[in-house]
């Protein structure tokens, strides 16, 4: 069986300029169902899928004409002035491509099913509104910002090892990888701040680089990739570094249902390994002496928070500017020192970016059918489960918080700050049916 | 082989004719048009603010000192490299040029005065960016379709400023009016005034490229003297109300925000106490009967020296950003230089001192007793001509920071202190560029950095030769 889905769609929105307010967009699909075709006794179910895809798209309004801000007066002379953002009247409508294939299967008798995909997404003309340098009079600035590609792979994996009228053990891994890239973006920009943050940090779309690099104070590195340590013995800096990629390298679940006779345990294990955070919590938190490791001993068994004359301080691994192995502890016995939230000369934000990979016990659900036997005429069914989310977060490289509670929205991820603990819910519940 | 079932499942074609009105996306929450006198206005109020707000001047002229936070004064420049720049260019030009564009367009009365008035603030707002930061986006700057302005250099930006200035000194002509009263609020529509204040700035502007441009200097400094503010109620400055969000800066900051982030520094007060400065009382309140100032570049604590006068912490003090005491001095240092634009230097200096005294409240006497002591008078104080005016300037410019700053760059006196960890020649004689130009326009950025020497705080600016 071979199928075929066409759509064609044609919008006019107000939201764009009156010259360039319309467009036109469609998507192509087809399946082709092809166990038939091939006839092999272990596949019961086999599916090719391929699609291409044009979606346009607009802007929030009132972004299209400028208009003045209203200031409150002072004393008698009323104020007004240009706002922070440029409308423009030159945008024209973002168009995303995609073109998608997959595939889909169950075999040996069902107990095992595959599903496959891949796609290729490019969104051109991508309307934001950008930071410009505020000497062109404006801090943002509307526009059709170049092109961003995004490239994955997602598979999905069901198995059932046993499956008995008693007991049963099914299977669930999911797993996918996103790579973005910014291809291009307008005129000669060469990089787009999406948000800026205390600390120094912004996340950034560079030209080259995947989509949301944490930018901000690096450390300055030899030519062997040494960390260059500074006369006090404080990491040295170097502005406007590419300290990390909040795009992690990869996604997985594991969710494992096992279920004997009217007892059914159920739980989900998921991972992200990589993508980069910088915490400002860790800024502030080692720069006041909250955290642990501004405390302890030193390497050679002293309190770190002892004067340097006595002994104290830390000594940050690296080289001096010369080439010789830092021997040179920085003090670690006022908020100046080491664990310092840093400036242009020393104590790099990358200090405190992180490692955002986790493995968690996202969910946890045990739940019982009552026998038909206890129930009566009147009710058809009953069951009683407890559920459980966030219960455990079994591994992680983030200090203090949980990798997944930065600010993130919409374009801005990779930022913890005030990073509240994660909820823990348990929840119990009685379901019947009559 | 089977046979394949081929199905259309869904088509659609939907065309639709419509046609939708500009109207509906036109915020109609916000003015579309405003009268230029509102631009003109806010721009200006901005200006000054921040003149007057940014308390780093006050740091980096050693006047203060920090207590629990020693940062700024340590010369980390984090929140102020970036604020300069976009207060400067999106607050405070942006208006102006769009005030210009209004008053142009709709062909409005006494259009000469008003677009002089405006060129006159660009002008002041330019150098300030200049002498800040160097070379800066000047001819390629405000304009929104080009992302990427390039910078121009600091000398020829200077050059074209001081003949703008000079052009706009010419154009006022005091015979009409200017902004109306309600909409001007420094001079209240007072042409003459502006005349004056436009004169002093060229003064002050052509004394800052003595040393790289003496004949240029010496005809601007001839020129703006002609004109410049001669006494304390011609100063320069913006009339501060006594309700927020419309007071002082320094009151917003030290009073209505409940902290104690600065005292008086001991570079100020250690030169002050052994010339009697009859000032001290108006700067600085007293601790345990004497004036003390906290260690300049550490962290002082709040309660242990003089604080921050409760002059200074006014509601309504007027935010002076040209006095008639620069003025004198700048006339000073023009004769000691050689341009003769009448008067010897001690007359304009001792002047000065007067003119200083007075304006921070104290009296004629207060000044000719100050003057009786040996250390003080031009003919008698220590030092050449230099240290002499610049010593002084640098007291009485107590109220204009970012001046006393500029008087050490210039004239390298008086001594400063070098925060603990640094030396003398760490201390900044400009501030970096903001972090995000390198991220939003870094090619324009990477090569004006490498032109004037690096984006380095110990970088000189063209005019700081000697």
């Amino acid at each position: 069986m071979l199928y075929l889905d066409l759509t064609d769609r044609y919008d006019i929105s107000s939201a764009l300029p009156i010259d360039n307010n319309k467009y036109n967009y469609y998507a192509v699909s087809s399946s082709l169902i092809f166990d038939n075709l091939v006839n092999l006794p272990w596949l019961n179910f086999g599916k090719l899928r391929a699609g291409y895809a044009e979606v346009g798209n607009d802007l929030p309004a009132n972004n299209v004409y400028d208009t003045f801000a209203v200031i409150d007066n002072f004393g008698s002379s009323s104020l007004f002035s240009y706002p922070g953002t440029k409308a423009n009247s030159n945008l024209v409508p973002e168009r995303t491509k995609e073109i998608e294939v997959g595939l889909e299967t169950k075999m040996f008798n069902n107990k095992l099913s595959l599903d496959f995909s891949w796609y290729k997404k490019n969104t051109e003309n991508q309307l934001m509104a950008v930071s410009t340098t505020t000497a062109t009079g404006f801090s943002r600035k509307w526009v059709n910002a170049g092109e961003i590609q995004n490239k994955g792979v997602e598979v999905g994996l069901n198995y059932s090892p046993i499956r008995t009228k008693d007991f049963s053990w099914d299977i669930n891994v999911n797993w996918s990888r996103n790579r973005n890239l910014v291809v291009s973006l307008y005129g000669e920009t060469e990089n787009i701040v999406l948000a800026s943050y205390q600390g120094s940090i912004t996340i950034n779309a560079t030209k080259g680089q995947p989509y949301g690099v944490i930018r901000g104070f690096g450390f300055k590195y030899d030519n062997n990739g040494n960390k260059i340590v500074d006369a006090n013995g404080y990491y040295k800096s170097v502005s406007d570094q590419i300290i990390g990629d909040t795009n992690p390298e990869w996604n997985g679940g594991i969710t494992n249902s096992i279920k004997y006779k009217n007892l059914k345990l159920n739980f989900l294990v998921d991972v992200q390994k990589g993508g980069d955070v910088y915490s400002l919590d860790m800024h502030y938190g080692q720069g006041t002496g909250l955290t642990s490791n501004t405390g302890g001993l030193n390497e050679l068994g002293n309190p770190i928070r002892n004067s340097l004359a006595d002994g104290g301080g830390v000594l940050n691994v690296g080289v001096t500017e010369d080439g010789a192995v830092n021997t040179t502890r920085a003090r670690g016995d006022y908020y100046g020192g080491a664990f310092y939230w840093g400036n242009s000369s020393r104590n790099p934000s990358a200090m405190t970016v992180y490692d955002a990979s986790y493995v968690k016990l996202r969910e946890l659900a045990l739940a019982y059918n009552m026998p038909k036997t206890l129930l009566g005429d009147k009710v058809s069914s009953a069951s009683l489960s407890l559920v459980g989310r966030n219960l455990w977060i079994i591994s992680k490289n983030v200090p203090y918080a949980d990798p997944e509670s930065g600010l993130g929205a919409g374009n801005a991820q990779g930022y913890l700050s005030g990073s509240y603990p994660t909820y823990r819910t348990v929840g119990l519940s009685l379901n019947i049916e009559f | 082989m089977k046979k394949y079932i081929f199905t259309l499942l869904s088509f659609m074609l939907v065309l639709a004719s419509c046609e939708v009105d500009s109207d509906l996306n036109i915020d109609q929450k916000n003015p579309s048009s405003v009268p230029s006198s509102g631009l003109f206005a806010n721009g200006t109020r901005n200006f000054f603010d921040r003149i007057n707000g940014w308390h780093e001047n006050r740091l980096y002229a050693q006047y203060w000192a920090q207590t629990t936070y020693p940062e700024a004064s340590q010369y980390v420049m984090t929140g102020l490299r970036n604020n300069v720049w976009a207060t400067i260019y999106s607050n405070v030009l942006q208006d102006f040029k769009g005030a210009k564009e209004l008053i142009i367009a709709n062909n409005e009365e006494n259009a000469t005065n008003k677009l002089a008035i405006i060129d006159m603030m660009e002008v002041f707002a330019y150098s300030t960016l200049v002498d800040n930061y160097g070379d800066i986006p000047y001819t390629e700057a405000l304009d929104s379709d080009n992302a990427n302005p390039k910078y121009d250099d600091a000398a020829t930006i200077y050059s074209d400023l001081m003949s703008r200035l000079s052009a706009d000194i010419d154009n006022l002509d005091v015979t009409k009016a200017g902004f109306g009263a309600g909409q001007d609020p420094v001079y209240g529509g007072d042409v003459v005034m502006w005349k004056k204040a436009a004169s002093s700035l060229l003064l002050r502007l052509a004394l800052r490229v003595a040393d790289v441009d003496a004949s240029k200097a010496s005809a601007m400094a001839i020129k703006g003297a002609a004109g410049a503010i001669t006494v304390n109620d011609e100063n320069f400055g913006i009339n501060y109300l006594d309700a927020s969000p419309n007071t002082n800066p320094i009151y917003a900051d030290l009073v209505l925000s409940g902290r104690n982030d600065y005292v008086a520094a001991n570079t100020l007060v250690d030169i002050m106490n052994p010339l009697n400065d009859p000032r001290m009382g108006h700067y600085f309140e007293k601790k345990d009967g004497v004036y003390t100032g906290g260690e300049y570049g550490t962290a002082n604590a709040a309660s242990g020296f003089s604080a921050i006068s409760d002059q200074l912490k006014t509601a309504d003090l007027k935010g002076t950003v040209i006095s008639a005491s620069e003025v004198a001095f700048l006339k000073a240092e023009a004769v000691a230089r050689g341009i003769n634009l009448g008067g010897t230097v001690s007359v304009h200096y001792d002047n000065a001192i007067t003119l200083s005294i007075t304006e921070w409240g104290g009296s004629e006497a207060d000044a000719s007793n100050y003057l009786t002591q040996s250390s003080i008078p031009y003919a008698t104080a220590n030092g050449d001509w230099k240290e002499k005016i610049a010593t002084q300037k640098w007291i009485a410019m107590y109220g204009i920071p970012f001046e006393g700053w500029t008087a050490w760059r210039l004239l390298d006196k008086p001594t400063l202190n070098a925060p603990e960890g640094m030396s003398y020649s760490d201390i900044p004689t400009r501030i970096l560029y903001p972090t995000t130009e390198a991220q939003l326009n870094g090619t324009a950025y990477n090569s004006a950095a490498s032109k004037i020497g690096g984006d380095e705080k110990t970088t000189k600016l063209f005019w700081d030769k000697n």
